[in-house]
């Protein structure tokens, strides 16, 4: 059989090769001529068969044929290239396509270019004629545009396109160097082209770099190919030499030994065979990966891996294995993780060890989010057909999100962006980052139930220290609350007993006969009086505080006329001031009526008496008087009590509104005051709303003047 | 009356009540002195050497269990005989007068001027 049949191999080849890449995407020109190019090549060989077998026509018209689909080559690759480099505005290919045609022209109706066809001892040989030199030329002008384009191409593309237009031009470099030397060199030097039917070998180079390309790196990875490709070799020259070598051994030393013997010996080179095959195997097999797979051993990364991150139950430290690990295997410039966590179903941390790309937040990226939540599979950037998806990683200038599952949750992601060369990630790069997410979720997940658990800790301590707290001051305030009422209670008996002694005093001495004198019957008759009316005013006082001093106690508030409430209590107290002749007693109203007010006349009445009762009791000698007017600008009613008693000192001053609070030189005159009257005041006061009491002016033994402030009703 | 020489001092700063209590005790025949407040009241005690004390507790600004601490801690006025009359009563009070030495802690609400005066004899031959 004749070695030449062996170019059918190239035509089917190329043939398959181009309806693949066809039938991958029918729509895409750069698949298109991709496949174009594919089948002509493989008609190149086809033809190619034909002429050196010529079963019909003759080889002449079969040589026609073979030009005829090399020139198609420039033409078909010219448009690939203007789709596959994106060159819109190039012309060229439209050129090479007018020139093509012309040759092709030139080809069939004359006889510049084959001359006639000979027939030689190998088979036919083709006599050419210059124009085979100057489709010679033409070609390589093609070539030396094309390279242009791609240099230019190559220097600004990342990523996967990279490594695309590496393996075209690998493929167009191949191809071209090894055709010049069987369709140029050889024949020109020897003067036969008996070779020159190998060239479509070579251009299956160029189809198969292209189609790899386009069909995108998953398909295949070279880098396995290739170790495949040495481990086999070697393995197949061992063998090869193992029983070659037994081979001539046998024909030459044991040819005529005994049966017996020769049994032997095989048994001993068997045993001995096997006792190597396994040694030579791993030495074969590591001596590949220490080729191909350079830092790359998946098993040796996996289980260091493991070893690492099993000594740790902290995210941050299980991040920084992770991201030293995959930076160091991939080289990849930003390595980002967003951890979600999968009890607060929410991001709880970020981190990105490279600076320049900080941290990434999926927010608003509902596309990727739906992806990864509908699949729980990598996202590809090279790989994906969703452009909506592809937009969003490109704002984050993400190549790939891996998903870290447990269960059926993400509880992470592991976001990479390019690689530090531009290179994309190969199908080698791709698998063991899904073996580091497998193996690592785990961690992960308990480092996050780690956190959760001492965050719940934390938490769970500080509420209980609040509460304590809380306890302990709930516990003060109603221990205060209770020694304040014993305190009211206490200080309250003592008011109430303090009349009570005198007037039951007083009467059972008179009962008695202890006193004789009218005139002193007549004293102690009066003072039981006066006991007994300062009696109702401290019961007063002390029900009034009480019910004051509640804080659900609401005053039942109406317009109150204050000309009648003051009119009323100036003339009770002047009734019980005629006989003081020592101070003189006034109210001043202003001639025109004063507005009513919002006021609870019972409360008005005591607010009013309280404070009169002070000043008349502080008041030695001198004037109580009440002046009453409207503000300037008449929204408030001012009721002034002005006295020239003793004064209250200025230190002393704000405490006086304090319950059972009496100032210093006040206990020096006045035995016994409640304590209670300007609290009520001040608490009365407070319940009306936008009123206010409060010390004009008070000098020791000038006087004081209290301000009592109103909002008028228009 | 056997008591008839006894000198009380009444330690009390309502000029009511001691008006009253005076009145009676002297009705009964007791020397009687008074005081107003915490200076006289030691004073008094010091000079007048009383055969009883009744002493209020609110004293305006002066507190009665004061009064009461001075004389009995100075040996030359301690064996005086004291009775707590007020009407000031809380929790503990009565306890830490009878601590220091007294004879009675009476509420003056609770009794008439004559009950008062009548113990006087009571208090004495104790």
């Amino acid at each position: 059989m004749d070695i030449r049949y062996t170019i059918l191999i190239v035509f089917l080849g190329n043939f398959i090769l181009g309806l693949f890449i066809y039938q991958k995407n029918k729509t895409k020109l750069v698949n298109i001529f991709s496949a174009l190019v594919a089948f002509v090549v493989a008609f190149w060989a086809l033809s190619m068969f034909f002429y050196v077998k010529p079963i019909f026509f003759n080889s002449e018209i079969w040589i026609k044929i073979v030009y005829f689909f090399v020139m198609m080559m420039p033409i078909s690759w010219g448009y690939f290239f203007k789709v596959f480099l994106d060159l819109k505005k190039a012309i060229i290919p439209h050129l090479i396509f007018f020139i093509s045609i012309i040759l092709i022209a030139i080809l069939f109706f004359t006889d510049w270019w084959v001359v006639k066809v000979v027939e030689k001892p190998w088979g036919p040989e083709t006599i050419v004629g210059p124009a085979y030199f100057a489709v010679g030329f033409f070609i390589i002008l093609c070539i030396i545009w094309a390279s242009f384009h791609w240099i230019r191409a190559y220097r600004i593309a990342r990523g996967i396109k990279k490594m695309q237009l590496f393996y075209v031009f690998l493929g167009m470099f191949i191809f071209s160097i090894l055709a010049t030397i069987f369709d140029v060199i050889i024949p020109i030097a020897t003067g036969n082209s008996q070779f020159f039917w190998i060239s479509p070998f070579f251009a299956s180079f160029f189809v198969g770099a292209n189609v790899y390309a386009i069909a995108r790196y998953r398909l295949m990875d070279l880098r396995f190919i290739a170790s495949k490709v040495y481990s086999n070799l070697f393995i197949a020259s061992f063998f090869f030499l193992y029983f070659y070598a037994l081979y001539i051994l046998m024909n030459f030393y044991f040819s005529g030994v005994n049966f017996l013997f020769f049994s032997f010996f095989l048994l001993i080179f068997s045993f001995l065979f096997v006792l190597i095959l396994f040694p030579v195997l791993e030495y074969i097999q590591k001596s590949s990966d220490a080729i191909f797979f350079k830092g790359f051993n998946f098993r040796k990364i996996i289980s260091n891996l493991l070893v690492e991150l099993s000594q740790f139950n902290e995210l941050n430290k299980i991040y920084e294995i992770l991201n030293k690990e995959i930076q160091k295997f991939l080289s990849v410039e930003n390595v980002s993780f967003l951890i979600i966590s999968p009890i607060q179903n929410s991001p709880v941390l970020k981190i990105s060890k490279n600076k320049s790309f900080g941290y990434f937040s999926l927010v608003n990226k509902k596309n990727i989010i739906n992806k990864l939540q509908t699949e729980q599979n990598i996202l590809i950037y090279d790989e994906l057909k969703d452009e909506n998806i592809k937009k969003e990683m490109l704002q984050l200038k993400l190549k790939i999100i891996l998903p870290i599952v447990v269960g059926e949750d993400i509880v992470g992601l592991i976001a990479l962006g390019e690689k530090e060369n531009g290179g994309g990630y190969s199908s080698g790069d791709i698998s063991l980052l899904e073996m580091i997410s497998n193996q690592s979720s785990v961690s992960i997940y308990n480092a996050l139930l780690y956190e959760e658990l001492k965050s719940l800790r934390k938490n769970l301590t500080s509420k209980i220290d609040q509460q304590t707290k809380n306890l302990q001051k709930k516990a003060e305030y109603l221990t205060r609350l209770l020694e304040k009422r014993t305190e009211f209670l206490d200080i309250a008996a003592h008011q109430l007993r303090t009349p009570t002694t005198v007037i039951k005093g007083f009467l059972s001495m008179i009962v008695d006969g202890a006193i004789q004198t009218s005139k002193q019957k007549e004293e102690f008759l009066k003072v039981c009086l006066k006991k007994s009316i300062k009696l109702t005013e401290i019961i007063n006082d002390i029900l009034r505080a009480s019910e004051l001093d509640t804080e659900e106690f609401k005053l039942d508030l109406k317009p109150v006329d204050v000309n009648i409430i003051l009119e009323k209590v100036y003339n009770t107290k002047k009734i019980q001031q005629q006989r003081n002749k020592d101070i003189s007693f006034d109210l001043k109203l202003p001639s025109k009526k004063l507005p009513k007010i919002m006021s609870d006349e019972r409360y008005l009445e005591q607010i009013l008496n309280n404070l009169l009762n002070n000043a008349i009791q502080y008041t030695l000698s001198g004037f109580v008087n009440i002046k009453a007017s409207t503000s300037k600008d008449k929204k408030k009613v001012i009721i002034k009590i002005i006295d020239s008693g003793m004064g209250i000192p200025k230190k002393e001053q704000e405490k006086v509104f304090e319950k059972f609070y009496r100032a210093e030189n006040a206990v020096e005159i006045f035995t016994d005051g409640s304590g209670l009257g300007l609290f009520v005041v001040k608490k009365a006061i407070d319940l009306h709303p936008g009123a206010k009491v409060y010390i004009e002016k008070s000098v020791v033994n000038k006087g004081s003047t209290f301000v009592l402030e109103f909002p008028a009703i228009k | 009356m056997k008591t008839k020489k006894a000198k009380i001092l009444f330690i009390e700063d309502d000029p009511t009540q001691l008006m009253m209590y005076e009145a009676q005790a002297k009705i009964k025949g007791y020397e009687v002195v008074s005081a107003q407040n915490k200076e006289d009241a030691l004073k008094a005690v010091k000079e007048k050497k009383p055969d009883l004390v009744f002493l209020d507790i609110l004293l305006g600004k002066s507190k009665g269990t004061e009064i009461l601490k001075k004389i009995k801690s100075n040996s030359k006025t301690k064996k005086i005989k004291i009775v707590v009359l007020t009407n000031f009563q809380k929790q503990g009070l009565k306890n830490e007068c009878e601590k220091m030495g007294i004879e009675d802690f009476l509420i003056k609400s609770s009794f008439i001027p004559k009950e008062i005066v009548d113990r006087i004899d009571k208090y004495l031959k104790k």
